[in-house]
């Protein structure tokens, strides 16, 4: 029996070192977006990515996308004052389930412009949006995640206010927070 | 009792085997046996079902969950002995085979189910790209060999991994009270009543693996039936406060809708929590460790039950163990899992089976053995 149980836990080692490896899909072979936009072109819902800048293939499309990894998630504002499209894409995240449920949201005026910043930037965009609002975290208070915003997107009880910005010349701008409804509040 | 490190071929292992654990040891076993399965599943379907009023039926839950084994304990009594012997020694061998049979047949979905679960939660939330029967193999695989190994081998790895597991894991969920919204809780004194019923009888569901109770127990030895029977009702008690602080962080955490929705909450919530520091970073992957363990312990003692039945309903003077005896109820766990993650219909018959037909069996057949007693001669 003894030589027996050795014989079946090597068998049951070796079955899954030989298997594991079949369907997984290689690091190298893996895009690590670490900011999302996701905007509104024509009355339809388009998802921008922001890479990390030694990740030049990323945006080619040719590596699976990893989501693990994701710091910002940005909404463009057209999108908020589009209810039937913020619901959309709101369905579209929490069905997938791939996305980080304590990713930072924030509003932009236009994702383009934000886009456009991490030229002037020596770090990845996700990564400076993410040091940024941490920054505001502190000094204002716990900010949103993905996670609330999909809880109530279920629970439907409350409003939530997000940080609103601005792309400026060389950095963002804080402007206030705007709500799910798309109405902007600015602090006084 | 067997002299300790003798084994029952002679050789010597250094540790006691003799089929019998100690009172600590069962407290752990049932702690793990009743909280992993119960904070992983139960909380989106009270939400949905009671929403708040979970909280109700948890606490009612529980309290029939102490009854039942209150009910337990004096069947023990009622039989002096564990419920094997008493089936060999005082009931029909028609009735004995029977009751092997059925709790075998039971034992055996049930570690399909357990399996089920365990290697779904893997894939979902550690190893999404593997595939599931290459997972659910290796979960089967050293399942059948902990239970080739005897239930105080895994006792003793329970008892070792228990603080280890728990004070981690009550220390995450603490963590997150300061993000519970209390707007969450605006109807705690409206519930409604249409399926508290039905939320009841759901923790008590999980709290069935209780009468496995009867066959570790006997009377003979009387010290240890009593420490281990406060053991096992102090397990109630715990897993029960653990299950209940988790509902209400989940709920205050989720809410009611967004809580019902989710596959695995408990597992969710953890992965939200953030610390500081190169170790404590990955805590979220390390707390899914509670869950492994817990599972792992409940697909073993189904499993450990489903080898010791067929044992029992080989022959009678044959006591040693056959390799098939132990590799085909981890087979048929194996099929009955991978059909369950292959079509969902599967799970839908094994959940029915166990509201309708398995807990009625655990309440009913402890007083009809009692009663099915043969006269002695």
């Amino acid at each position: 029996m003894k030589k027996w149980k050795k014989m079946f836990l090597c068998a049951v080692i070796g079955w899954v070192m030989l298997f594991t490896g079949c369907s997984t899909t290689e690091l190298e072979e893996r895009s690590f977006p670490m900011l999302v936009a996701v905007s509104v072109d024509d009355g339809r819902e388009e998802f921008t990515y922001a890479f990390p800048k030694e990740d030049t293939m990323g945006a080619s499309g040719a590596k699976k996308l990893d989501y693990s990894h994701l710091k910002v998630l940005v909404f463009e504002e057209e999108l908020l004052e589009t209810p039937h499209a913020y619901d959309g894409v709101m369905e579209q995240l929490i069905s997938s389930e791939e996305y980080p449920r304590n990713t930072f949201v924030c509003v932009v005026e236009d994702v383009d412009d934000l886009l456009e910043l991490e030229k002037d930037i020596s770090q990845d965009l996700g990564t400076y949006m993410e040091e940024y609002l941490k920054k505001y975290e502190e000094k204002k208070g716990k900010l949103l995640t993905l996670g609330d915003l999909m809880d109530e997107k279920m629970n439907q009880t409350m409003l939530l206010y997000l940080p609103y910005l601005e792309a400026g010349e060389k950095s963002v701008v804080w402007k206030g927070y705007m709500n799910t409804m798309g109405k902007i509040w600015q602090e006084s | 009792m067997e002299e300790i490190g003798t084994m029952k071929d002679g050789s010597n292992t250094g540790f006691v085997n003799n089929g019998k654990i100690s009172s600590r040891q069962t407290m752990r076993l049932y702690v793990f046996d009743l909280m992993g399965i119960a904070t992983l599943l139960l909380p989106p379907y009270l939400a949905k079902l009671c929403g708040i009023g979970g909280v109700y039926a948890i606490l009612l839950g529980s309290g029939a969950g102490i009854i039942y084994f209150f009910f337990l304990s004096w069947v023990m009594r009622k039989m002096g002995k564990d419920i094997v012997a008493y089936l060999k020694e005082d009931t029909s061998p028609w009735v004995a085979k029977g009751v092997f049979f059925l709790v075998m047949l039971h034992s055996i979905l049930t570690a399909g189910f357990c399996a089920y679960v365990f290697a779904n939660l893997m894939q979902y939330s550690l190893v999404k790209d593997t595939s599931y029967w290459v997972i659910l193999s290796l979960i089967i695989g050293v399942s059948v060999y902990a239970v080739s190994g005897g239930i105080e081998t895994r006792a003793r790895v329970y008892e070792v991994a228990f603080w280890f597991i728990l004070v981690p894991y009550i220390v995450m969920m603490l963590t997150t009270v300061r993000n519970i919204k209390s707007v969450y809780f605006e109807d705690f004194l409206q519930i409604s009543t249409t399926n508290l019923g039905k939320g009841v009888y759901l923790v008590f569901l999980l709290m069935t693996p209780l009468f496995f109770s009867l066959f570790l127990i006997g009377e003979k030895e009387k010290e240890y039936g009593k420490s281990a029977r406060k053991s096992i009702l102090s397990s109630v008690v715990i897993s029960s406060v653990i299950l209940l602080v988790s509902y209400i962080l989940l709920l205050g955490n989720f809410g009611e809708k967004s809580l019902a929705s989710l596959r695995y909450p408990v597992v969710t919530l953890m992965s939200t929590i953030q610390f500081e520091g190169n170790f404590l970073k990955r805590m979220d992957s390390l707390m899914l460790v509670v869950w492994f363990f817990t599972l792992y312990a409940l697909l073993n003692l189904h499993m450990h039950y489903g080898v010791r039945m067929l044992e029992h309903l080989g022959k009678e003077n044959d006591k040693k163990r056959k390799w098939w005896e132990l590799v085909l109820p981890g087979l048929l766990s194996f099929v009955i899992a991978y059909a369950m993650h292959q079509n969902r219909s599967y799970l839908d018959v094994f959940l029915s089976y166990y509201s309708y037909g398995a807990v009625p069996f655990m309440l009913v057949s402890p007083v009809l053995l009692l009663l099915s007693r043969r006269k002695r001669k």
